[in-house]
């Protein structure tokens, strides 16, 4: 399926998503960073605040264990259908979240110049947006989505629309000259919403994962074996087909 | 200080009894008493696991414990492949321990039967995913040489190898070098000679005979001996320690690649 089909879909089921009564709310980038970075009463700056967020600080996680989740880079060439600055929120406000754990998925749509394979997998890295937003760390998990937010940084208001801003700004900091548009989603509160969109979202997992078919076959070679792959006199090689078949499935997500 | 790589992944080993263990908390309380890096600490060592102990930090929850559930979960087709395969992560990440300074992580002791390589290089490439999310990433290896081509430490940066000022520990660090060229990649190694007192110049000789750097000397700390006795966490060393200075005055060194 084409960049654009993909993103026209996304951008269908948000309009459907509203039209059915549910909120959403859109946010423009303040285009001048330094309102952002000078204004805000919430610091950010690329590798400043690399701070673990511990349970008892916690005063919002979103996503996690049990709860439903997403997370989806999506980077394209097809810069024009990325509207640039744009920043979507469908589901609540955090001043309206009542619990202290919410079902939260991000995309963010990342248009590009022409980039290496490797530039384009560290687009895909959020430590430096983990490590660039006080009160605000991530948990790397393949495709769900893991991160805590601050007592403190709530207390000062934190907000999805400044989390919107911080993501663009961050990613423009530390990715320049790359990156010509950018533009983050975000979905909370509605449950089968979230789910809905990982189903829509379906064909860029295909997308990556035809990528990354070849490495993940090269990688399957290099599994080691006690019994040197004699799986005639291995006991366990029935547990053992279906563990590689378990790692085989994490290295799809 | 700004590290080049990231995450900086450096593992402890040496022959067993040399002070692996004390020399890792050493280094996690330098580093995180001198810097502000996001620092994740592996206890590997399934037979001695002393590392939670001194560090005061003990997780609920070993790799073990997770790979044995891993192993019961596929063969009692308790859950299918995909949701085993979506949850692993955070079953791993929810065994971490976490503290303001450090966060830490336990190998644990071998409790099922059964060698499933496949799980292993599951955990791996788990914990590989997970070390992304620290700066720092410190392992404290188990004796010998077993874990350098096995689980843990593949992808390691440095190589520190601990010594006391015994010529068989010299020895064992000259075999855990030969067998991480094989099977490593790491970027530097070193040895730290433990327990330093009186004349060590057939060490030191013998360490450049064998082209085996020097990191640091760390000397005979009563400090430690008395933290030991009374059953106190490592980490609450006071910093007039000997050991504990000789360590910080070298952090940066051990920092940068």
């Amino acid at each position: 399926m084409e960049n654009k089909v993909i993103i026209e879909k996304i951008r269908d089921f948000l309009e459907k998503e509203q039209i059915s009564g549910k909120t959403l709310f859109t946010y423009r980038f303040d285009s001048n960073s330094l309102n952002l970075v000078s204004n805000s009463k919430i610091k950010i700056g690329l590798n400043s605040y690399n701070e673990i967020i511990l349970e008892e600080e916690t005063g919002l996680e979103l996503g996690g264990v049990n709860r439903k989740s997403f997370l989806i880079i999506f980077p394209t060439r097809d810069v024009k259908f990325v509207e640039h600055g744009k920043i979507l929120l469908l589901g609540r406000k955090i001043e309206n979240i009542i619990d202290t754990s919410i079902d939260f998925g991000m995309m963010i749509l990342i248009g590009i110049n022409e980039a290496t394979d490797k530039e384009i997998d560290e687009l895909r890295h959020l430590n430096f947006l983990s490590n660039g937003i006080e009160g605000f760390s991530i948990r790397t998990i393949p495709r769900r989505f893991w991160c805590r937010i601050s007592t403190s940084v709530l207390k000062k208001g934190f907000s999805f629309e400044f989390l919107g801003n911080a993501i663009i700004f961050l990613y423009q900091q530390k990715f320049k000259g790359l990156i010509k548009s950018i533009e983050v989603i975000f979905i909370n509160s509605y449950q089968d919403s979230i789910e809905q969109f990982i189903v829509h979202s379906t064909a860029i997992h295909s997308k990556l994962k035809d990528k990354w078919k070849h490495k993940i076959e090269e990688w399957k070679k290099k599994i080691d074996c006690d019994y040197d792959w004699g799986c005639e006199i291995c006991p366990y090689q029935e547990a053992c087909l279906d563990i590689k078949q378990v790692l085989v499935s994490r290295e799809e997500i | 200080m700004k590290l080049k790589k990231h995450p900086l992944i450096i593992a402890i080993v040496g022959k067993g009894g040399v002070g692996k263990t004390v020399i890792t908390t050493l280094i996690a309380k330098a580093i995180s008493t001198s810097y502000k890096f996001k620092l994740l600490l592996i206890d590997a060592d399934p037979t001695h696991p002393h590392l939670s102990n001194m560090v005061n930090l003990v997780p609920e929850k070993s790799l073990e414990k997770i790979r044995t559930e891993l192993i019961n979960k596929t063969i009692n087709k308790k859950k299918d492949i995909q949701t085993i395969a979506e949850s692993i992560d955070f079953e791993v990440y929810s065994a971490i321990k976490e503290s303001k300074d450090f966060s830490l992580f336990s190998i644990g002791q071998p409790e099922g039967p059964g060698c499933f390589c496949p799980s292993n290089a599951l955990l791996r490439k788990v914990i590989e995913s997970i070390s992304s999310d620290f700066d720092v990433v410190l392992i404290d290896c188990e004796a010998g040489l077993e874990q350098i081509n096995r689980m843990v430490i593949r992808s390691v940066d440095t190589i520190l190898i601990v010594s006391d000022i015994s010529l068989r520990s010299i020895e064992t660090a000259k075999s855990i070098k030969e067998t991480a060229k094989r099977y490593t990649n790491y970027k530097k190694i070193g040895v730290i000679v433990n327990r330093v007192k009186g004349d060590i110049k057939i060490i030191l000789d013998k360490l450049r005979e064998y082209d085996l750097s020097l990191f640091a000397l760390i000397p005979e700390d009563v400090l430690i001996t008395k933290f030991d006795l009374e059953g106190k966490s490592l980490i609450n060393i006071p910093e007039d320690s000997v050991s504990l200075q000789k360590i910080t005055d070298n952090i940066k060194k051990l920092l940068e690649i």
